[in-house]
Order: structure tokens, then C-alpha cells, then sequence
């Protein structure tokens, strides 16, 4: 094909175990053009998709996508990785987190890849695919078919509405859809193929890969390529749009705070170890005569449920693991992907208020009015606490890598912070002892605290940095 | 209080877990070697 | 690697012998160290092993972290077997470090933990490290993600090793107490220089036992493996 190309793979080696799933592959994805993966299970249909989102490792060979003349190497197999340019994109699973509404979802693929859009375009949109009644309903609240519906669409959505040609990547769309719906996405994919954009997907499905222009048949590792029958209607797609500055980290950012809005398990998730630690505490210090112990007790009991809510699992994980929701992000974020997700999902805002509400309730129980001015510089170890919120974060996240990650045990890999918290604790006890001091000797909490920081910084530096090297 | 009583304590659980290592994966070696050798080939089963 | 399979076995065997002879001669033949200047003289014997229990667990460590650097940078098969052997290995003599360490120290000293030790915080970190990893070696799917994964995290486990370092030196210098030692400078006779000698020995061999034997399971695993896969297509076709 003489259009030029907008991604390409350059012979890829794939491997899963020790078996060779992708030998050698390399194709190209041209303007324009419809191509259909096809295979049996297991064969590498998924795998290709995922490779050419940048996703998958690769033993040798590279991903090199075009855009605006350059271009960029998504990943390569020396372990470089680029966020790819804009694209739309459907995993097998959808990709989607069932606390998200249709709207939500559609408007944040439209996000991530840069397109402005309105209310009206997105109801626009699902009207096309008969779910305009649906809009504000959660995905969890869809039938199967409904929702893999929503999920689609947010793969087609961008390409939809861009006025520039884009990549859409499909992994078996038609798998969970009646006919009518089979009928749409047929058409749909003619459509947005005259329309300049390129669309590769994987699909066993006869009907929907008559639709292509070519179909690539993966066997053993290699591929036979024959012609399609580009069959399908062109049909009326949405006006297209102008294409503004990708936003993904703040698309991230406020997709983050809406789901924990709409169901906080979050905050209630982390708050409540933290309460029980506060009044299990105090039922234990109460009445008892602590004149003869030293102050790092006291000081270990005030910063213990801040450091245990920060440590708690992120909610952010089980919304990420959910029909591959993380997968999604993690293609459409790239590299930046592991540190943006570490500091969202990381209870950043809960540290301060809880060891303030520690310190409020048993202050009382150790005669707190000898330190008096200790409230007034609380806040310094409780933000150190922000930063190690962060580390546990990105350990919690570098754990879910894992496909069966629920059966990992994470709090493994999590000792190394009890580092961080016994300088915390030493920082405190350091204030209630002498008061607050901002000199810079070992022994002087200003420096305590700066060592905390720094241990969960190299923590969270090198959980984010090596996966991803 | 001589610390006997440590001494033997400690080298009885050390001594379990060298002993139950090592002893199960001399058991794991021959039954693999067994599991390989048993497995049927194509020959045998045409 | 038949000849690992052959050998693995009977030196294996060779370095549990050697190594139960050094725990007999630990406990009998080993001089009494002065009852006046030790509080536990008798449970000072737990060095016997526990000193080596600490050498062998370095190099098993150290196994690992080759493994996981050969893995992650050269994508090596037999890098990935390190880190699977490693691993293991790790966390059986790991383990032995910091079950007897307390145990001695607390007879010994009266306390069982010290923050303020570098080696035994280390060990902490990496043994639980390389439990993790042995877990999740067992529960996980096999394949490139989940092995970039864990082998990613066994560096991470390393990276933390100075961390862990640095972060106790500071809070010894702030807390300067108990120290718990764990070396063998407890004595300078002749008679427990040439145990721990011998002790270091046994262990080595028992080591390099281990290892071929783990070796030759994991290749024997893959070799069953390739049958399976074999009969998989068969039936199907």
C-alpha cells in the first residue's frame, strides 16, 4: 500500500514461558487500511494487539508508530518505551473499571488521546450504539453485552471524533455483541477506514473480519497474510473535532478522584485500620502509669495509624485489576504510567488529619500537657508519611504486575518501611523531648525526617525505575 | 542458665529444616526422573 | 546435565554428613568458652551454624541477584534458573540466620532483635524478599511478564541492601545499645577456628549440592513440560 504508515512492528520475537509465541514478525499499519488478526487460541492474536500497543516485552525487534512525520519507538527489546501517540483502543476485557459511568468512559478515551469534545458529541456517539439512555448508569450496573458495547466504542471514540488519522486497536470486539450491534461495528469500522484511520484487530470471528482489507493468519510463531473482502457500509460518523495537547496524567488524575468519590472504599479502607489503631490504643494506654517510659513509645503510638493507612493496600489496585482496566492505562500512559498511578492511588491527604486525630486522643493519656508545643510541629513527620504513603504505593502497584496478584504477598516486599517510620518515630520523640530544633545533626528531627524522606524517595524510585527499565 | 537449652533448641529447628529441604528435593529428583522415563512416546501409544 | 543429576545427589549427601559431623563436634568437641565472661557459655555453640547458615545464605543471595540481573538485562534461561534456585536457597538458609540469631542473642544479651545491626536487619530484608519470591515462583503463571516482574523486585531487594545499611547506621548512632554480634571473633582458639573452618567447608559442599540438585529438578520440570506440550498438540490435531 502506497498510504503511509502510521505503526509498525520490525521483527518481533515474543515469548510466553519458554515457548516462542511471535518469530520474526514484522508488519505494517497503513492510513486507510482494515487488518484482521486471525488464528487459534493461543496462537498470538492477543499478543501482537498488545505488542503493538507498546504492553508486551520483547525478546528482540521493535514497535515504531508515526506521528505528525516522526517517528517514535513505543518499545523496543533494549527496554526503552515512549508513550505512544494517540489511538483508540479495546482489550479483550474491555479495560474498563465498573465504578466508571458510559459517559466517563468515553470521555476519558477521548481525554487520554488529546480530543476535545462536548456533552452533546458524546451522546451523540452512544446514540450510535443505542445507549444514550445509559449514559449516566455505572458500568458495573450494564449487562455483559451493554458494557462490552461501552467498551468498544471507547476504542473507536477517538478516531471517531479526530480530524488527524489515528491507530484504533481492537482485541476480539465482537466477542459479547448480538448481531445488531456486530452490524454497527462492521459498519463503524468501514467508516472510520475511509476516514483515513488505520484499524487492526483480533478476531475468530467471520463476520466481522470480512470487514478487512487484509487478514494475517498468525501460525507457529509466523504469519500468512491473504486479502479481505472489505465488506461493510459506510455510515454517518460525528463530525470530528480539533485535536488538543494530550492530558493523560490529569485524565488520570481526575478519573481517580471521581471513583473514589462515587465509592470511597479508599478512604474507607485506609481510615478505618487507622480509627482502630487510634482506639486500641488508648483503651490500652488509659489508666496506666507511663511516667518512667521514654518518649519513643508515646511517639510510635502517635504516628502508628497514619503509617498503617499508609501502608493499607490502594484502592487504586483493585479498581486497576478489574477487567484489565491498569492494562489500559498502562498502554495509553507508556512509561510515566508506574510513577503517575504510584502518587494518585497513595493517601497522600490522609496522613496529617489522622496523626493529628492520634495525637488529640491520646495525648490525654500520657500527660500531653508537657508537651505543649508539640501540636504545632506534628505536621512535620506527618508529612514525611506523605512521601512514604507514595513508596507503598508504588510497591503495592509493582506487586499487581502480577496476573494472579492476590496471591502474592505484598506486605513481603513492604518491611523496608518500617525504616522510614522508626526515623519518624525518633523525629518525634525527638520534638517532645527538647522541642522542636532546626539544626542539622544526626539527632535533630529536622534530619530525621529528611532521612525518611529520602529512604521512601530510593524506595519508590527504584519500584518504579527497575520494572520498567 | 547456660544457654543448653538454646543451643539445642536452635540446632533441633535448623537441623528440620536442612534435613526436610533437603530430603524433599532428593524425593522431588527421583520421581521426576521416574515421571520422565514412564512417560508415554508416540510409538507406544500408536 | 546428566552428569549434574548424577552428581547431585551423592554430593549433596557428602555435604550432610560433613555438616552434621560439624554440629556433633560444635557440641562435643568445641572448647567451653569462659563461663565468667559469657552469660549463656553453652549456647555460644549456636555459632557453629549459624555463622555459616549466614556465609551460605550470602552466596545463595548472591546467586540471586545474578540471576535476576542476567535475566533482566540478556532475558538468559539460565539466569532465570538462578534466580528460581537463589531464591529457594535463599530463604531456607536466610531463614536459619534469623531464627537462631535472635534465639542466641536473646540467651546471650537479652535481646533478641537489634535495630541497630546491620547484618541481621539485611538478612531480615532479603529473606523476606526471597520468601516472596519463592510464593510467587509457585503461584504465578510462568511467563516473560510475571518473570520481568519478579526479577525486578528481587533487584528492588537488592537495591534496598545499602538502604537498609545506611538507615541502621543512623539509627545506631542515635540509639547506641546492645550490640548483637554475629560473627566468629568470639574466640581466638585454635580449636573453634578450625570448626568454623570445617563448618565452612561442609556448608560449601552442601550448597553446591543443593544447587546441582535444584538445577537438575528444573530441568527435568521443563523437559516434562515439553511432553506435555507435545501430547497437548496431539490431541488436538
Amino acid at each position: 500500500m502506497s498510504s503511509p504508515a502510521l505503526a509498525r512492528v520490525v521483527e518481533l520475537v515474543v515469548h510466553r514461558g519458554t515457548q516462542r509465541v511471535l518469530d520474526g514478525v514484522s508488519e505494517t499499519l497503513c492510513q486507510g487500511e482494515v487488518v484482521a488478526i486471525m488464528g487459534e487460541n493461543g496462537s498470538g492474536k492477543t499478543t501482537l494487539i498488545e505488542a503493538f500497543a507498546g504492553l508486551i516485552p520483547l525478546r528482540s525487534g521493535d514497535v515504531i508508530w508515526a506521528e505528525n512525520g516522526n517517528s517514535i519507538v513505543v518499545r523496543d527489546s533494549q527496554g526503552r518505551r515512549n508513550q505512544p501517540p494517540s489511538m483508540g483502543l479495546t482489550l479483550q476485557k474491555g479495560g474498563v473499571c465498573g465504578d466508571e459511568t458510559v459517559m466517563e468512559r468515553i470521555s476519558v478515551s477521548l481525554s487520554v488521546a488529546g480530543i476535545e469534545h462536548s456533552d452533546d458529541q458524546i451522546m451523540e456517539l452512544l446514540s450510535l450504539w443505542g445507549l444514550e439512555h445509559r449514559a449516566n448508569d455505572r458500568l458495573a450496573h450494564l449487562s455483559g453485552g451493554q458494557s462490552r458495547r461501552v467498551a468498544i466504542l471507547g476504542g473507536l471514540a477517538p478516531a471517531a471524533l479526530s480530524n488527524s488519522p489515528l491507530v484504533v486497536l481492537l482485541d476480539e470486539p465482537s466477542e459479547g455483541l448480538d448481531d445488531s450491534a456486530k452490524d454497527i461495528l462492521r459498519n463503524w469500522i468501514r467508516s472510520l477506514s475511509s476516514r483515513n484511520h488505520a484499524i487492526l484487530m483480533a478476531t475468530h470471528d467471520k463476520d466481522i473480519s470480512s470487514s478487512a482489507d487484509r487478514v494475517l493468519t498468525i501460525r507457529d510463531g509466523s504469519i500468512e497474510e491473504q486479502i479481505g473482502k472489505s465488506l461493510g457500509e459506510i455510515c454517518d460518523l460525528p463530525q470530528s473535532g480539533e485535536r488538543g495537547d494530550k492530558t493523560p496524567v490529569s485524565s488520570l488524575l481526575q478519573w481517580s478522584v471521581k471513583m473514589e468519590v462515587r465509592n470511597p472504599i479508599e478512604t474507607v479502607g485506609r481510615v478505618t485500620p487507622a480509627l482502630v489503631a487510634i482506639l486500641l490504643s488508648y483503651a490500652l494506654l488509659s489508666g496506666q502509669d507511663f511516667q518512667l517510659q521514654d518518649s519513643r513509645l508515646h511517639a510510635s503510638l502517635i504516628l502508628a495509624p497514619a503509617f498503617i493507612s499508609a501502608v493499607s493496600s490502594p484502592a487504586l489496585v483493585q479498581r486497576l485489576s478489574e477487567s484489565d482496566c491498569g492494562r489500559w492505562w498502562n498502554a495509553v500512559l507508556g512509561p510515566i504510567a508506574r510513577p503517575a498511578l504510584s502518587i494518585t492511588g497513595a493517601s497522600i491527604l490522609l496522613p496529617i488529619p489522622i496523626t493529628y486525630l492520634s495525637w488529640a486522643v491520646l495525648s490525654g493519656t500520657f500527660n500531653g500537657g508537657e508537651y505543649e508545643d508539640v501540636a504545632m510541629w506534628l505536621w512535620i513527620p506527618a508529612l514525611a508519611l506523605m512521601d512514604l504513603a507514595i513508596a507503598a504505593t508504588a510497591l503495592h502497584l509493582l506487586v499487581s504486575d502480577l496476573s494472579r496478584s492476590s496471591s502474592a504477598p505484598a506486605p513481603l516486599i513492604l518491611i523496608v518501611l518500617v525504616w522510614p517510620f522508626l526515623e519518624l518515630t525518633d523525629a518525634l520523640s525527638s520534638i517532645m523531648d527538647n522541642g522542636m530544633s532546626w539544626s542539622l545533626s544526626v539527632h535533630d528531627p529536622v534530619v530525621s525526617c529528611i532521612v525518611a524522606s529520602l529512604i521512601s524517595a530510593l524506595v519508590w524510585l527504584a519500584a518504579v525505575m527497575i520494572p520498567d527499565y | 542458665m547456660n544457654g543448653e537449652i538454646e543451643a539445642i533448641v536452635t540446632y533441633s529447628i535448623l537441623a528440620a529444616m536442612l534435613f526436610s529441604y533437603t530430603f524433599s528435593r532428593i524425593s522431588s529428583l527421583s520421581k521426576l526422573k521416574r515421571q520422565i522415563a514412564g512417560k508415554p512416546t508416540e510409538d507406544s501409544r500408536e | 546435565m546428566a552428569n549434574c543429576s548424577t552428581l547431585a545427589i551423592p554430593i549433596t549427601i557428602v555435604g550432610m554428613i560433613c555438616v552434621v559431623i560439624t554440629a556433633l563436634l560444635g557440641f562435643f568437641y568445641a572448647p567451653l568458652v569462659d563461663p565468667n565472661s559469657w552469660n549463656a557459655p553453652e549456647a555460644y555453640r549456636i555459632l557453629y551454624w549459624h555463622v555459616p547458615f549466614a556465609w551460605t545464605s550470602f552466596l545463595s543471595f548472591c546467586l540471586l541477584f545474578m540471576g535476576a540481573s542476567s535475566w533482566y538485562v540478556r532475558r538468559s534461561e539460565s539466569g532465570w534458573t538462578m534466580l528460581v534456585i537463589g531464591s529457594q536457597l535463599g530463604l531456607l538458609f536466610g531463614l536459619g540466620v534469623i531464627i537462631s540469631g535472635p534465639i542466641w542473642g536473646s540467651a546471650e544479651w537479652g535481646v533478641p532483635w537489634d535495630w541497630g545491626d546491620v547484618r541481621l536487619n539485611s538478612y531480615a530484608l532479603l529473606t523476606s524478599v526471597a520468601l516472596f519470591l519463592v510464593m510467587s515462583i509457585r503461584s504465578q503463571p510462568d511467563g516473560e511478564e510475571t518473570r520481568d516482574t519478579l526479577a525486578a523486585i528481587g533487584l528492588f531487594g537488592f537495591v534496598l541492601v545499602p538502604v537498609t545499611a545506611v538507615a541502621t547506621t543512623l539509627w545506631r548512632n542515635r540509639h547506641p545499645g546492645v550490640i548483637l554480634r554475629e560473627s566468629g571473633e568470639t574466640g581466638v582458639d585454635l580449636e573453634i577456628k578450625q570448626l568454623m573452618g570445617f563448618g565452612a567447608f561442609s556448608f560449601f559442599v552442601l550448597f553446591i549440592g543443593l544447587v546441582l540438585l535444584n538445577y537438575s529438578i528444573y530441568s527435568l520440570r521443563r523437559e516434562l513440560e515439553e511432553q506435555n506440550r507435545q501430547i497437548d498438540k496431539e490431541v488436538l490435531s
